[in-house]
């Protein structure tokens, strides 16, 4: 049961390697294109988080033996990954702290750091610190909406808020004694959270610009 | 309540060549004043981007009959069209160019 989780959980990070590469790539491109420094923080974010999603799904299967080879280094993986990922959210988030003006950015910067507070032990830490990061995402990607009104933009809002409920059940599994529901609940809220990153991807393919 | 909201750098450049675009009816290309009313631009900032323009070759610069005029190259165009596509793909994350 708890080794068919953990592949599950793998094969997921693999699929997060491959979104998070795809869309960094395509940021990449237009940062190539149009010299955007938002392009730039995007790919920063999203090469990050490729790295940190293949990391991780090397924790899990050398955890599971499936990778023997890397099986000492499982420890390192788990926290290396964590660490990638919470750069990555940072990214994502600082993307959008530069958006907001300078007395608003006050105001969030404190409500920020207090959160960086380390916990049971470095890699929960890392994931408590995504956590928060990918809230504040979700809510000003949530606020771009208002905005904007772009339906993509509201769907990759939940997206955001569905991984990083999904980071805090992985949490929860690291602290509770039921894990594997909270293991299968944050595997569960991944694969949603996972599957809206694939809307901006599709609508960039699908799209042949004319002006 | 009326809310300000400043164009960054990029803006103006995508702003210029849209409206070189837009005005030019017939190629004979669009003179400075066209694109300082529209554009709404000081005279001394659209110099010196309208010469970085020519030199990264987005604009091409017309000697007519009237004084200088400016049309729209293809690179421009290009620009414009990869502009707009990356511009919707960073809206989806809820960002601006």
């Amino acid at each position: 049961m708890s080794s068919t989780l953990f592949i599950v959980d793998g094969v997921l990070a693999l699929i997060g390697a491959l979104i998070g590469l795809t869309i960094g790539y395509i940021a990449l491109a237009g940062y190539r294109e149009t010299g955007s420094p938002a392009l730039l923080r995007l790919t920063s974010a999203f090469i990050f988080l490729f790295l940190g999603f293949t990391f991780e799904a090397l924790a899990v299967f050398s955890y599971v033996s499936l990778i023997p080879i890397f099986a000492l280094a499982s420890s390192f993986f788990t926290v290396a990954s964590s660490f990638l990922q919470a750069v990555g959210f940072f990214f994502l988030a600082f993307s959008h702290i530069l958006n907001v003006r300078a007395s608003q950015r006050a105001l969030v910067m404190p409500l920020l750091l207090p959160l960086s507070m380390p916990v049971i032990q470095i890699s929960a830490a890392l994931k408590s610190i995504s956590f928060y990061l990918l809230i504040y995402g979700s809510l000003e990607t949530a606020i771009a909406y208002v905005k904007t009104r772009r339906a993509e933009t509201l769907v990759l809002s939940l997206g955001l808020i569905f991984l990083a409920v999904s980071e805090l059940a992985k949490w929860l599994s690291y602290v509770e004694l039921s894990w594997p529901f909270w293991y299968s609940s944050s595997l569960i809220l991944k694969v949603i959270g996972l599957s809206t990153l694939f809307v901006p991807i599709v609508k960039f393919a699908s799209r042949r610009g004319v002006v | 309540m009326f809310k300000v909201v400043y164009r960054n750098s990029l803006r103006i450049v995508v702003d210029i060549l849209t409206i070189a675009k837009d005005s030019d009816i017939e190629s004979k290309g669009v003179g400075i004043t066209t694109l300082l009313r529209k554009g709404n631009i000081s005279y001394s900032r659209l110099s010196r981007l309208l010469n970085d323009l020519v030199r990264c070759g987005l604009i091409e610069e017309i000697n007519a009959e009237r004084g200088v005029r400016y049309r729209i190259s293809d690179q421009g165009r290009q620009f414009l069209i990869a502009y707009s596509r990356f511009e919707e793909f960073a809206q989806s994350f809820g960002l601006h160019l």
